[in-house]
């Protein structure tokens, strides 16, 4: 962007950065080494490379954070919160770019409105929200609510995308016979398709990451997400961290394949999630 | 879409608006008018009964001095945070535009803590200052490094902006990459044929044409400075003897661990009119400097 030949000051700069993005990373070393140590190993010395591959910590972990039960609870409330969205906004937000009545710009303007309205300040209702309604201690109502949680937002992306979508085509599916529910499904939603991933990105690591909403909404032990499995490893007084460094490995390890999986796109969704917003 | 048909128009709206309204009412609105009748009232959270006591809860509220500390606390961390994250991150952006090696591993590692949740990257920082700090103080004798961190006020204060600006440095260095991208080479050309040196291109030139993306990044910066819980419960706890207690958590533990329901739901009302006050000054104040090409 700025110059085209690398300078002596470009070359400098760029071992410092490498070396920064190294000091970045260094947390995740200590998580590693220290994963496959004795406690006895990691209060001598905690950046040293583990004598031995100690696996007994990981079976440890492995039930002290029901591993297996946490990462599907996790997996299932991302997964059908997304689900649920999509099936949700996108239409929602069709309907009010293409009925432009005063009745679908007051309502555009209230979701908008609610957006700058973070959960943290409406958590104390919720709670009774979600026991009137049934929706408190189990996955299916916490995914109710991320599925509500996230409309505000997926409008607002949705309405922006249909601004390019043109309406020819819509009204030449409506001449060959298609209801509007055809149409939409069909002709304007792969339209929409590149938003419907940028939302889907940004909202997968909300929910899988989030940790208040669950805290406190799931205290049934049996719909523990991740979030909260870890949570519970620091309830006693004394930290086992031979335990709780390869439980938090576990817990790191499916959203980071994640993201080196999906880099690239997740990079791009960020920016024009952000750019949008 | 709309039809000749009354009928089918009714049909159409219920088939598309319909659940996307029910779910928007139930979830996002119905708590907040809930939330703001509860202020009024001295509900404990299990009692079905309760009685309205005006503005009592916004008196007692202000009368309560760990109100105030956290509140001081939540602000001058949002101040300090917003402009370390934004300069910084402004910074990191701006050399990773220019031609360098290995530009995609170095975005990577940036950007990596930030796919995780806050919670678990506080809980690897606990280990961090707790475990290795002192093993590297004794090795090396740094004074740094031998500090009491997360023991005091001050260091529970700067550790959690430590991990904090760790963990979302890469997804403001991801905005402002494309905002810096999208601006053109020709106006840097430009520049620099008519002498610019590369400081007052940066000044005069490029900040004021990525203006949009710094107003952006403010504004979200701002808003998740002021959400700060995960971290804030897995690093310090609000410890200290609740000195680092952001505003989110003193909410939480006045109504889920003291049980009162009606001062907690006073105090969100205060942490939305903060959060709404302060983000709408700031982007009017950032908007303003927006340059139109």
């Amino acid at each position: 962007m700025i110059k085209r030949k690398r300078t002596t000051g470009d070359v400098i700069l760029n071992i410092l950065l490498i070396f920064l993005a190294v000091i970045f990373l260094i947390p995740f070393y200590f998580v590693i080494v220290n994963s496959f140590k004795t406690m006895g190993e990691i209060t001598a010395n905690n950046a040293a490379l583990p004598a031995g591959l100690y696996l007994d910590n990981f079976v440890a972990a492995l039930k002290s954070i029901r591993y297996g039960e946490s990462l599907r609870n996790t997996l299932l409330i991302t997964v059908f919160s997304n689900l649920g969205w999509i099936i949700v906004a996108p239409m929602g937000a069709y309907y009010i770019s293409r009925v432009e009545n005063k009745l679908c710009k007051a309502l555009f303007a209230l979701i908008i409105a609610s957006m700058s309205i973070p959960f943290q300040a409406v958590m104390i209702p919720m709670v009774v929200v979600g026991k009137t309604f049934h929706l408190i201690n189990s996955i299916p109502g916490v995914v109710v609510i991320y599925v509500g949680l996230a409309i505000p937002f997926a409008v607002f992306m949705c309405c922006g995308s249909l601004r390019y979508v043109p309406k020819e085509i819509e009204e030449s599916a409506f001449i060959d016979g298609c209801s509007p529910f055809q149409t939409f499904w069909k002709i304007v939603f792969p339209l929409m398709q590149s938003t419907i991933v940028t939302v889907t990105i940004l909202n997968t690591f909300w929910f899988w990451n989030d940790f208040l909403l669950p805290q406190i909404l799931l205290q049934n032990k049996n719909a523990r997400t991740l979030q909260l499995a870890i949570y519970q490893l620091f309830g006693e007084n004394v930290y086992q961290w031979n335990i709780i460094m390869p439980a938090l490995l576990l817990a790191i390890l499916p959203i980071v394949i994640f993201f080196i999986v999906m880099q690239k796109k997740i990079v791009e969704g960020v920016a024009a999630g952000a750019v949008k917003a | 879409m709309i039809s000749k048909s009354k009928k089918k128009n009714v049909w159409n709206a219920l088939i598309f608006l319909g659940p996307m309204i029910l779910l928007f009412v139930i979830i996002k609105i119905l708590p907040l008018i809930l939330g703001a009748m509860y202020s009024f009232t001295n509900w404990n959270g299990i009692s079905s009964d309760y009685d309205f006591i005006g503005i009592q809860n916004y008196i007692t509220m202000f009368q309560d001095s760990q109100t105030w500390t956290s509140i001081k606390f939540t602000l001058l961390y949002v101040i300090v945070r917003v402009v370390l994250i934004n300069v910084l991150g402004f910074f990191l952006a701006y050399c990773l535009c220019k031609k360098l090696k290995g530009v995609n591993f170095l975005r990577a590692s940036f950007y990596i803590p930030n796919v995780i949740g806050g919670l678990i990257l506080g809980f690897i920082w606990k280990f961090i200052f707790l475990q290795t700090f002192p093993q590297i103080a004794e090795a090396t004798g740094i004074k740094f490094f031998a500090l009491s961190w997360l023991g005091t006020e001050a260091t529970a204060f700067w550790g959690t902006i430590i991990v904090d600006i760790w963990q979302n440095l890469g997804y403001m260095m991801v905005i402002y990459i494309a905002g810096l991208m999208a601006v053109s080479r020709d106006y840097m050309e430009a520049a620099s044929i008519d002498g610019a040196n590369s400081f007052q291109t940066l000044r005069h030139i490029l900040i004021p044409l990525v203006m949009p993306a710094i107003t952006q990044c403010l504004f979200m910066s701002t808003l998740n400075a002021f959400k700060i819980y995960d971290l804030n419960v897995s690093l310090t706890g609000g410890g200290p003897y609740r000195t680092s207690e952001a505003f989110t958590m003193n909410i939480y533990n006045t109504a889920f661990t003291s049980r009162q329901m009606g001062l907690g739901a006073a105090k969100s009302i205060l942490f939305i009119l903060m959060i709404v006050v302060i983000t709408e000054v700031q982007v009017n104040l950032t908007r303003r400097k927006e340059v139109q090409m």
